[in-house]
């Protein structure tokens, strides 16, 4: 629980000298905002600036020893700045210049100079200020002579938040480094693993947000992820890949160092029984029950997306930039699950959880937020831009990108009234299979993680970035084939036939409820200052068996087996 | 399109070390040999099994600080070890590297290089070795496949030099590279230095850099070669920039780059350079826009080192002479008479310095593990031969230690040290009176005299022009009729090699250096170009894009807590 509440002069808006360079030099700045003008141009009616001032640790390490070591204090920004009025302004429009913001993320002098820290602001702001001139006239240009513009307004001004927490504590370079190699090194014992690497990022520090409506807010930043992925092979040529992730506030709750070195002892051993898996030759229609953290990222990939109401951004006609991918959210009364299914999302729930906040990106106060009603929406998350479904914020805006803030979950909470037990749960799956003429049934236990394709530090980071689909549902990796008499068989090559949103409404019967953290990619490239590129996001799911699915064997190409065996076997 | 491109500033550093005998127990060099000894024996007796294996791994370590506004900016440490595997398939005669015909492969010689640990031993490191030999081979082995069908289906080539020249093997182990400089006794200079440059109100952004950086590139091929060489490069920078009324974006950058932290410039010089920068830009803020000229120019300084660069040097780069898609300027004038008589060009790797001057492009081994060598490239003005890695041309069948590279890059031959030297000095008075001869002999108000410039580029294929453009930053007006010069802003020099080189007419006794990074298919290699001042009766000046943008709308804040500024 959070109850320091600090008071810096400059987050009362006090003219006076504070010993926060930083805090200074974003109050001072801002307050020159309403002075930036263009003949017959519209000025700025809102501007803001949020600072992330901290540590960053991130650190690859492979066999033992570091690949990469990319650590250090960190001082990045964002200007965003709105011009015309909050009924209608720059905002939520997609041309060569983006909405609100400058040139996305900002990189401040690290040292604690108020002048210098000003002199970035000053240019950014500048940059900032004309691109939403030209971008407010692009978007009245765009609507002009469309029908059935929506009247939504822009932007929502809330209140001024003034608070301020203790900063986050900074990552431990030197720890987490030998963390790294030790947890690495795990894979010198498991020649059947091709490749290894695990991943560190962590940050520490303040996250400070300042607004011209007076908002001073300064937010403990804190969190780290560490990842391990490791990659083997099959006989037949297919590479399986796997991970285990480990998403927290800081070190101090992380798994100790033998428990992660046990964990990628498990990962070895469970890619090692999934190398020897049979791949099915035909295709499986029927019953699929979605386990653990196959059912929690099921609810991600498929619903959270469907539960922003921010809208999705418009842009210019015939404009360049990226296709906006940002799934349209549900409408409300509209049906998502079956009755007796209810979701909630409340950032503040529980506050050890490294999604957990007090106040969201845009200074906005969390609140809990029911969505979901017996299967019905109800809710949807909420930001500062609002939609028909959603015209208020209610504290889940989140910046996903340099581009946008977004309104996305914290801590979705999916309850069902009725939950089976397991056996129940396998044992009602195996009812329903004998309509499809089946012996058995289909649990998927664990999904891919599209980013950790042959464990390529590459793919990961784009992933990381942003670069994977949220709204598809990545093929199975752990999925077993269960009989009436309780026996599993292990199958691998499976991939989805046609899963869409519409699956959730499939949902038969549901099981017990697992919890998993996630990083959520945005639309785009994330937001820069955070240590982990993406939004820790907390989902608690049960189980759940879906009625009807199809899966097909895989069919790709097959890789060349490496001709030569591991230099780890000694050969 | 290829378009190469000598600029000032890039991530890829080099420089010069000395090369003593080191430890034979080198835990990199002990686990390439492990997976080569392993790879070549499960391949041997077996049809194209690779016939040569290469290894490069590249240890970087990377310091860099910057200052800007009064404040330290940036101060990152880093370290990486990359490694390349290029493996052949075939004969040297005919193997899977062959360029393809009739196929568009553009940067396909581009393999993301394999990272590798930079602090694990010998064992950790051999999985990585592992994956990327086999990768490599697995690649060669279908490569020579195409290579064979599209030898097939297309006609005879041109020149049917072989694709790789046997060498005798190299033994060398130099000590590893290590930095050696105190940044925290930089930092305070690095604030006043930026201070200094941003005490002007007109001054809008400015920066002040130091890059450390010590790379150990260690080769291990199967025709024997053991090379291990360490560089060391170190580079302290000023920028300053300022924008003029029309939108222009006036931006300054003043280097040096040396072998070693002693070398770097006093406090006292670096102090008078960001006047003299600082003043520079502010001049050019004023200054006129150039226009459009054509007439004569005299490159003083470093400006004359670019243009030998990028109007001759990378025409004589010797896989473009058998490349049927490239321009081959120069292919057939071997013998022939293509500088005034009294010049002569080399480019020799060998020199570490040059009139007391450390260069970008020196190092005792090229990127194929071949001993750096001075090519003599032109002599008295007739052109003599090409920069070579190891693949012959028509001519030349072996390697003058000029295969070069960036990590994950494929080596072709480069220019590295590309020095103009001249057989008729003329003191720069004497130079400058002939401009303004040659001017009056031309009937034209003014001539041009080159003096900064940013870098430049060109291209050198077949389907394009094949044209240069050199960016110039400080450009003066020598006015004919005796006016004080007159500074314009906006133009760069552009033109086509034969024209641009017919038309020297006249050199200085002052040679002069620039070090900068040069871009081309094998990525960025650190280089240095050296020319005296050059006189060229007639070169095309065209004008600079330009920025649309106002300048900043708000005066620059000026104390760490201000009042707003209302108008």
């Amino acid at each position: 629980m959070i109850t320091l509440l600090l008071l810096h002069p400059a987050l009362a808006a006090a003219p006076s000298s504070g010993p926060d360079p930083v805090l200074d030099a974003m109050v001072d700045e801002l307050d020159r905002v309403e002075d930036l003008s263009l003949e017959g141009a519209p000025r700025a009616y809102f501007a803001s600036y949020r600072v992330f001032d901290g540590d960053s640790v991130h650190l690859t390490a492979s066999l033992g020893g570091l690949v990469r070591d990319d650590s250090g204090p960190s001082r990045q920004g964002t200007v965003s700045v709105r011009v015309g009025s909050a009924d209608q302004d720059n905002g939520n429009f997609q041309s060569m210049f983006n909405s609100t913001r400058g040139f996305g993320a900002l990189e401040l002098v690290l040292a604690p100079d108020t002048l210098a820290l000003r002199h970035d602001l000053w240019l950014q702001t500048d940059r900032a200020y004309k691109g939403a001139v030209e971008n407010l006239a692009r978007k009245l240009a765009s609507e002009r002579g469309e029908t059935g513009v929506d009247p939504t307004p822009s932007f929502v001004l809330t209140p001024p938040i003034v608070a301020a927490f203790p900063a986050g504590a900074a990552p431990d370079h030197d720890a987490l480094a030998a963390l790294a190699r030790a947890v690495s090194a795990r894979f010198l014992t498991h020649p059947e693993v091709e490749a290894s690497r695990v991943y560190i990022a962590a940050g520490g520090g303040r996250d400070l947000l300042v607004d011209t409506t007076g908002t001073r807010l300064v937010r403990p930043s804190e969190e780290l992820d560490l990842r391990i992925v490791a990659t083997a092979r099959a006989a037949d040529g297919h590479t399986i890949s796997d991970h285990q992730t480990f998403i927290v506030r800081n070190a101090t709750a992380l798994p100790s160092q033998s428990r992660l070195e046990a964990a990628a002892d498990d990962l070895a051993a469970r890619l090692e029984h999934w190398r020897v898996a049979v791949t099915p030759e035909a295709p499986y229609v029927g019953p699929v029950i979605f386990e653990g953290d196959a059912a929690v990222d099921l609810f991600r990939r498929m619903l959270v997306p469907a539960l922003s109401g921010t809208p999705p951004m418009e842009r210019a006609h015939g404009g360049m930039g990226s296709d906006d991918e940002s799934p349209t959210a549900l409408s409300l009364k509209r049906r998502v699950l079956p009755p007796g299914f209810s979701v909630v999302d409340d950032p503040t729930a529980e506050p050890a959880l490294p999604s957990s906040y007090v106040y969201d990106d845009e200074g906005v106060a969390a609140q809990r937020t029911p969505l979901v009603t017996d299967g019905i929406v109800r809710g949807l998350l909420a930001s500062r831009i609002p939609s028909h479904d959603a015209p208020a914020s209610n504290g889940h805006g989140r910046d996903v990108s340099r581009e946008e803030v977004r309104a996305m979950p914290s801590f979705l909470q999916v309850a069902v009234e009725r939950a089976l037990s397991a056996n129940r749960l396998y044992a009602l799956a195996l009812q329903t299979a004998k309509d499809y003429d089946l012996d058995h049934i289909l649990v998927v236990r664990r999904l891919a993680d599209p980013s950790l394709e042959q464990g390529s530090s590459r793919s990961f980071f784009l992933s990381m970035m942003g670069g994977s689909p949220a709204a598809e549902l990545p093929d199975p990796v752990e999925v077993v084939e269960r009989y009436a008499d309780g026996h599993e068989v292990a199958v691998r090559g499976l991939q989805w036939n046609g899963v869409d949103r519409r699956i959730l409404r499939d949902i038969l019967a549901a099981g017990a409820s697992t919890r998993a953290t996630f990083l959520q990619p945005g639309g785009g490239m994330s937001f820069g200052d955070r240590a982990t590129a993406g939004l820790p996001v907390t989902i608690e799911a049960p189980s759940v068996l879906v009625s009807e699915v199809e899966l097909d064997p895989d069919t790709g190409a097959v890789p060349t087996v490496p001709k030569l065996p591991s230099p780890l076997l000694g050969g | 399109m290829r378009i190469f491109m000598l600029v000032i500033a890039i991530s890829l550093p080099l420089a010069a070390s000395a090369a003593a005998l080191g430890s034979a127990e080198d835990p990199v060099v002990s686990a390439l040999t492990g997976e080569m000894t392993r790879t070549l024996a499960s391949w041997k007796g077996q049809d194209d099994a690779p016939y040569y294996l290469g290894y490069r791994v590249t240890d970087t370590h990377r310091i860099a600080i910057s200052a800007r506004y009064g404040a330290i900016g940036e101060d990152t440490d880093t370290r990486s070890r990359e490694l390349d595997v290029s493996a052949r398939v075939g004969t040297p005669a005919l193997d899977s590297t062959h360029r393809l015909r009739g196929e568009y492969t553009f940067d396909s010689d581009d393999h993301s290089p394999m990272m590798l640990s930079f602090d694990a031993p010998a064992l950790a490191l051999r999985p990585g070795i592992w994956r990327a030999t086999n990768d490599e081979v697995r690649a060669a082995e279908e490569g020579i496949l195409r290579v064979r069908a599209n030898r097939q289906v297309k006609v005879a080539e041109t020149d049917p030099s072989p694709d790789f020249s046997v060498e005798p093997p190299q033994t060398s182990m130099g000590e590893r590279a290590e930095l050696t400089i105190d940044v925290g006794l930089w930092k305070p200079l690095l604030v006043e230095l930026s201070r200094q440059l941003d005490r002007d109100e007109h001054i809008e952004r400015s920066l002040v850099t130091l890059d450390a950086v010590a790379e150990t590139r260690t080769f291990v091929t199967s025709e024997g070669t053991q090379i291990r060489e360490g560089r060391t490069w170190y580079r302290i920078a000023l920028e300053a920039a300022a924008t003029a009324t029309d939108g222009m974006d006036l931006d300054l950058y003043r280097w040096k780059d040396v072998s070693s932290a002693t070398s770097l410039p006093s406090a006292e010089a670096l102090r008078d350079w960001a006047d003299g920068l600082v003043q520079r830009v502010l001049e050019l803020r004023e200054a006129p826009a150039g226009d459009p000229y054509t007439g004569p120019v005299l490159l003083h300084g470093a400006a004359a080192g670019v243009f030998v660069h990028e109007v001759m040097g990378h025409r004589l780069e010797g896989q473009r002479q058998k490349d049927e898609r490239e321009g081959q300027t120069f292919r057939d004038k071997v013998g022939q008479l293509i500088l005034p008589d009294f010049v002569d060009v080399v480019d020799d790797p060998t020199l570490p310095s040059y009139s007391g001057f450390d260069l970008n492009g020196h190092y005792a081994f090229d990127d194929e593990g071949q001993p750096a060598a001075r090519a003599t490239l032109v002599d008295h003005g007739v052109l003599r031969g090409f920069l070579m890695d190891r693949s012959p041309i028509r001519g030349f069948e072996h390697s003058n230690g000029h295969g070069r590279a960036q990590e994950g890059r494929e080596p072709v031959a480069r220019m590295a040290n590309t020095i103009l030297e001249t057989h008729k000095p003329t003191p720069y008075a004497s130079l400058r009176k002939q401009l303004i001869d040659e001017v009056k002999r031309q009937g034209r108000p003014y001539g041009l005299v080159v003096e900064e410039l940013a870098g430049g580029f060109t291209d050198t294929g077949r389907q394009e022009p094949n044209a240069f453009d050199i960016l110039a930053d400080t450009v003066w007006r020598v006015y004919a009729d005796g006016r004080p010069d007159q500074l314009v802003r906006g133009v760069d020099l552009v033109g086509t090699p034969l024209v641009a080189l017919s038309h020297v007419i006249a050199t200085g006794d002052d040679p002069a250096v620039f070090n900068g990074f040069c871009g081309a298919e094998s990525g960025m290699v650190p280089n240095a170009a050296v020319s005296p001042s050059l006189l060229i009766s007639q070169l095309e000046l065209q004008k600079k894009e330009k920025s649309q943008e106002r300048p900043p709308l708000l005066p620059k804040p000026a104390t760490g807590r201000t009042a707003s500024v209302k108008p």
